[in-house]
């Protein structure tokens, strides 16, 4: 009986991280709160150790970080040491919260869009607006991309540059395309014209009265979603991100577009039947045309069963927006070895490390402009054929919002709530309206800046 | 002259004779003393830690504030989310229970008899026990796949349209009872045989003698002798059922539209997801006081169902 049971609490080892997490921090609250927080180089002398901390996939395998990327930089940088720890993204954000109450944060770490307005709020992170000023010219990045790295309002400093970044795209089917005798989407289509064109793709191909290839697929992430309010003219919270603006006729209407897209015009997928599809709707050639990120080039890469391309997410009334993150990397506000984790910074983002396709990514864009136009990019091995479409994308860029809490109110909340609108649960209407509600209590309890 | 001697001299050996006990507490107290630190460091500490945490506001970045009953508050007035996972967890206890207390009974009954081979299938119902739930979660995400899994495939060739499974707001949380029920049968047939095993063959061979059918027998002497097993594997499905965590963490995380979102994933969600770990901790001491109190309740009730002999 007892074992079972002790099993049974000790299988959910969350509670023991919480149990330890808890008297870790609580013991070592008091001491860090007196201890000075030393800052400069302490690199006298011998050899200079940073520590490095990623999350799973942020930098590439841990094969070749350690066997490739760190030693590389090792030997451009003689003296400096990289000790590089690598966690699955769910254990990361609190392992780097416990580090920050112990005060043994590593120098420099991966960091998302989703936490780098905290880290900043909570002084956990470095400003490096005067070294980025003193080293590096904003016009060979995409300076765009940097505005969510910016406290407290996207103008501030910099408390993280990007390595690299993602941004959305419209991939599509070009079998599905040549069969319906189609023309391939371009820079002009809007999402009227995808909904056009989804029309004409959405077939019944066994008779049986219900469709079973679909022209898009409808979602509520932020990708999706988010980029049709904003092209439109509306909001996803209001600018002092303290409302929720999704009940504001604009968003509304944005909503009902995507929800009848399952709903009413059946040329989606419901998110029932696409969920069915273990390796992802779009490379079982179901769909002719999905709203995503460009990151998907990854794993689509490997689609064999049909040819496939990326053109330009839709406008909408207002122009264009695509949806657009950074990948960055942060400094510790308490590093003693500040120049050696801005030499990596530094590295991170230099041309041999930038252009080289196994690094940055299939679908992940180089932050360094010249890389990104580069063919070493552009024609890396897997890149769809348009991929400069992804780089071209960056003048259209608006991030989604990011900010303090955003996992819990928009990728967690606003998915739920509003996917019982294209489960058919409820209305576009009520399923904004219960969004908005637990939006605002969220919003309600952020911090605000810090200054 | 030896007792006159530790008498009157007051050296160690008195000290000992005086209190036996704790002259041999503290001869184990060394050997016992990692167990003594882990329990006050790692149990004792942290429910402590996470009582007092339950009236804090703690995102583990900043030190905690201290807003008394804020979290209680507002988890029972303010969070329509609390109350759905109190429905999942009553919903999945209802599905779940039945399933862990009567199938497991009948297979174990089963596999009382002498029979060639009987280990065998004792060990085959054993295995899913053995068997981390993650890796059996990801088996039964494929079984449960609506266009490719085996599950909807037999359904078709008898000609059922099978639903989407835990892809579907309606069939997420049968399907994740049904994964766990299968997962569980093994332990409780195995605490079952041992209460079948401790009824004394002659009650069936007496029966029988009167005339007892087999069934009268199940009914008349299995059920009733067999009450003390039963009844603490109703608490302890109970329990378990209101900790459901992994299945709908890498099944279902909590959805589809929140049908499968459990008391557990909602506290793990909170606490380290989103960083309240205030509102986790008084989540947590929630779901404490649930199990406490139907714990108690059944306590209270087994006189009345459960015989001692």
């Amino acid at each position: 009986m007892t074992v079972k049971q002790y099993l049974r609490w000790g299988r959910f080892r969350h509670w023991h991280v919480l149990g330890g997490a808890v008297l870790l921090a609580m013991l070592l609250a008091a001491c860090v709160a007196s201890a000075p927080g030393g800052q400069g180089s302490a690199s006298s002398g011998g050899a200079t150790t940073i520590k490095l901390m990623c999350w799973e996939g942020a930098l590439g395998t841990k094969d070749l970080v350690t066997n490739d990327l760190i030693p590389g930089f090792e030997k451009a940088n003689p003296g400096i040491k990289v000790e590089y720890e690598v966690l699955p993204w769910d254990q990361f954000w609190t392992k780097i919260a416990t580090l920050a109450a112990s005060g043994t944060m590593p120098d420099i770490y991966c960091n998302s869009v989703a936490y780098i307005w905290d880290h900043a709020n909570k002084n956990i992170s470095a400003d490096i607006q005067s070294l980025f000023d003193r080293d590096l010219k904003p016009d060979d990045y995409f300076m765009q991309l940097t505005d969510v790295e910016r406290y407290p309002d996207n103008k501030g400093d910099l408390y993280g540059f990007p390595f690299r970044w993602v941004d959305g795209a419209l991939f599509f089917n070009k079998d599905l395309f040549d069969a319906a005798g189609l023309k391939y989407p371009d820079d002009s289509w809007t999402y009227d014209d995808v909904l056009a064109a989804a029309q004409k793709l959405t077939k019944d191909t066994d008779g049986d009265g219900q469709p079973d290839q679909w022209g898009l697929v409808a979602g509520m992430d932020h990708i999706m979603l988010d980029s049709i309010i904003k092209s439109n003219g509306g909001q996803v919270v209001d600018d002092s991100y303290s409302k929720c603006m999704l009940t504001e006729p604009t968003a509304l209407a944005a909503i009902q577009w995507v929800t009848d897209l399952v709903q009413k015009e059946k040329v989606s997928p419901s998110p029932t039947v696409a969920q069915g599809f273990a390796q992802g709707i779009f490379p079982s050639g179901k769909v002719a045309m999905q709203i995503n990120g460009s990151y998907q080039t990854a794993p689509y890469k490997d689609i064999t069963a049909f040819k496939w391309d990326v053109s330009w997410q839709p406008k909408g009334t207002q122009g264009r927006v695509v949806y657009g993150g950074p990948d960055s990397l942060s400094i510790s506000k308490n590093t003693k070895n500040l120049d050696a984790a801005w030499a990596f910074m530094k590295y991170m983002v230099n041309p041999d490390i930038q252009k080289r396709g196994d690094l940055i990514g299939l679908g992940s864009i180089p932050i360094l402009k010249s890389a990104a136009f580069s063919d070493d990019w552009l024609k890396a091995a897997g890149q769809p054929e348009h991929a400069k479409v992804f780089a071209d994308s960056g003048d259209f860029v608006k991030g989604a919002d990011f900010g303090s809490q955003w996992i819990e109110w928009r990728a967690t909340i606003m998915n739920n709530e509003l996917n019982q609108a294209l489960l058919g649960q409820r209305s576009a209407d009520d399923s904004a309206a219960a969004a908005c509600k637990a939006i605002d209590d969220v919003l309600v309890k952020i911090d605000k800046p810090k200054k | 002259m030896v007792a006159n001697r530790s008498s009157v001299q007051p050296n160690s050996r008195s000290w000992h004779k005086r209190f036996p006990g704790l002259s041999q507490w503290l001869e184990a107290l060394p050997y016992l003393l990692p167990t003594i630190i882990g329990f006050f460091v790692f149990i004792l500490g942290p429910v402590i830690a996470s009582f007092l945490l339950g009236f804090t506001e703690w995102d583990l970045l900043t030190p905690p504030k201290w807003i008394g009953l804020g979290n209680y508050q507002a988890m029972l007035f303010d969070t329509p989310l609390f109350w759905t996972t109190l429905r999942n967890a009553l919903y999945y206890t209802l599905l779940f229970v039945p399933g862990a207390v009567i199938l497991p009974l009948f297979i174990a009954v089963l596999m009382n008899q002498h029979l060639r081979g009987v280990t065998f299938y004792r060990s085959v119902y054993f295995l899913p026990v053995v068997t981390s739930t993650v890796a059996v979660a990801l088996v039964w995400q494929w079984l449960y796949n609506p266009e490719f899994g085996p599950i909807n495939y037999l359904l078709k060739m008898v000609g059922i349209k099978g639903p989407a499974w835990i892809a579907s707001p309606e069939w997420a949380m049968p399907a994740l009872v049904l994964m766990s029920v299968w997962q569980v049968i093994g332990y409780n047939m195995v605490i079952y045989l041992a209460g079948l095993q401790g009824i004394p063959e002659e009650y069936y061979e007496a029966a029988a003698i009167d005339g007892a059918t087999r069934w009268r027998q199940f009914f008349s002497i299995t059920i009733p002798l067999i009450s003390p097993t039963t009844f603490f594997i109703l608490i302890v499905s109970i329990i378990g059922s209101l900790q459901v965590f992994e299945q709908t963490y890498i099944l279902t995380q909590g959805g589809p539209a929140y049908a499968t979102l459990t008391i557990a994933y909602y506290i793990y969600q909170q606490a380290f997801q989103f960083f309240h770990m205030g509102f986790g901790a008084a989540l947590s001491y929630v779901l404490f006081v649930i199990i406490l109190l139907l714990t108690l309740i059944q306590f209270r009730v087994q006189k009345r169902w459960v015989f001692y002999n």
